[in-house]
């Protein structure tokens, strides 16, 4: 049996994590080469710092490869893993280094930009980044906030009440307001297919 | 625990804002109330979507020559005793069309534990045992493969031309003669011919494996050693 290179790029990322894991050379150059991008970019937004965002990148791909056998794709996806491992390593670097890195008031910053009335464009952006923006944009900007804060940020309603000047059960109500009403907006998409 | 105690954590236990006291009780109410597990499933996999939304950035140019010059500097080369481009190319393709299959049964953790997953001391695959696959009309046709590690699982190749039509099951005889099926596959399935799944420790130990059709009966085999 013969594997062309070629194949590699159209393994699910599954199966990519696997050889990672597995001690297979070219499935991990596969596997950086594809998210790459997502984990260089998330490190980037939270740090701030080309230097520490790179830094962060390496040790998330290195975390994926020592601990890749306990990914269980019940509970997430790949992308979300591995992105979560980057968020952690990030802001642990954050704090180390700078504890002020992250701007809140420019979170959206952390969203790619929506995409405009180029059908093509937009049909790439829903496949590859999720439908969840719209809603996202629709929420009030201090639910939006919390939530981005708590998913991207990786911030407790302790720190997001102190970064608001809000108290501690305002932070807690708009985290869950805005994720409940996220959860809705994910169940309408999924109902009307 | 009442569902409204839980649903007021609900957000913050699905972001991974609580600690872990707080979110085994969480979880326990879960256990028992299937209406707060799927608000808890769906609301993880909100948060789980948002983060996944992340602004997408090119790294400075080497970055992925830096990142693979740094794991191979760690080992990360499968350590076989057969051939070894021909096992590394088992072991790839087997893992990447089973990958569902080993993933699964190398355990769950949570994915949102700060301190990450449990540190294993060797994520390399090791082979304790392999032969080759005869057909029953005795032409060789693939590779068996038990490792041991990062966890036990039995990986079969075969090679062109297929032999067998339909699902068939893998069954792996024990030295004391004990027979037992550790999973099925059939090529509508597992399109380029490798197969994996995890398998008891103890039956690293199986000295053969069939490869039974849809009637039971052996359609090829493989001595282990």
């Amino acid at each position: 049996m013969v594997v062309l290179p070629g194949k590699l790029d159209r393994l699910s990322d599954d199966a990519l994590l696997a050889a990672l894991v597995l001690g297979d050379r070219d499935g991990a150059a596969v596997f950086v080469r594809r998210f790459q991008r997502k984990v260089y970019g998330l490190a980037w937004v939270i740090t701030n710092d080309r230097s520490m965002a790179e830094d962060v990148a390496q040790t998330a791909f290195e975390r994926a490869w020592r601990h890749g056998a306990n990914f269980d794709p019940r509970r997430a996806s790949v992308t979300t893993w591995l992105l979560t491992i980057t968020r952690n390593l990030a802001i642990d670097a954050v704090r180390v280094r700078r504890p002020d890195a992250v701007d809140p008031t420019d979170l959206l910053a952390m969203l790619p930009p929506v995409i405009g009335d180029d059908p093509e464009k937009a049909a790439v952006h829903a496949d590859t980044m999720g439908r969840l923006r719209p809603a996202l944009d629709a929420l009030p900007p201090e639910q939006r906030r919390a939530v981005l804060l708590a998913t991207m940020g990786g911030r407790t309603t302790t720190e997001i009440s102190a970064i608001e000047g809000v108290p501690i059960p305002t932070a807690k109500t708009r985290l869950r307001t805005g994720l409940a009403k996220l959860t809705t907006a994910m169940m309408q998409q999924e109902a009307d297919g | 625990m009442t569902c409204d105690e839980f649903r007021e954590q609900l957000a913050e236990l699905a972001v991974g804002g609580v600690d872990a006291s707080e979110r085994n009780d969480l979880l326990s109410h879960t256990a028992a109330c299937a209406s707060c597990q799927m608000a808890l499933e769906q609301m993880t996999t909100v948060a789980d979507r948002v983060l996944d939304e992340t602004l997408e950035i090119e790294p400075p140019a080497g970055f992925e020559q830096r990142v693979l010059s740094h794991l191979n500097a760690a080992p990360l080369a499968a350590t076989v005793s057969a051939p070894r481009a021909r096992v590394r190319t088992a072991v790839l393709v087997a893992c990447a069309l089973a990958a569902g299959s080993i993933a699964t049964v190398l355990g769950a953790n949570a994915v949102r534990d700060r301190d990450g997953a449990r540190a294993r001391p060797s994520a390399a695959a090791h082979v304790v045992r392999q032969g080759t696959l005869i057909r029953k009309d005795g032409r060789p046709n693939g590779q068996v493969m038990l490792v041991d590690q990062p966890r036990a699982m039995v990986i079969v190749t075969i090679d062109h031309p297929r032999p067998f039509t339909g699902r068939v099951n893998c069954e792996l005889e024990l030295p004391n003669g004990q027979k037992s099926v550790v999973g099925s596959w059939s090529y509508d399935e597992v399109e380029s011919g490798a197969w994996a799944v995890g398998i008891p420790d103890e039956s690293l130990s199986a000295i053969r494996m069939n490869v039974l059709d849809t009637t039971g009966a052996v359609a090829a085999s493989s001595s282990l050693a």
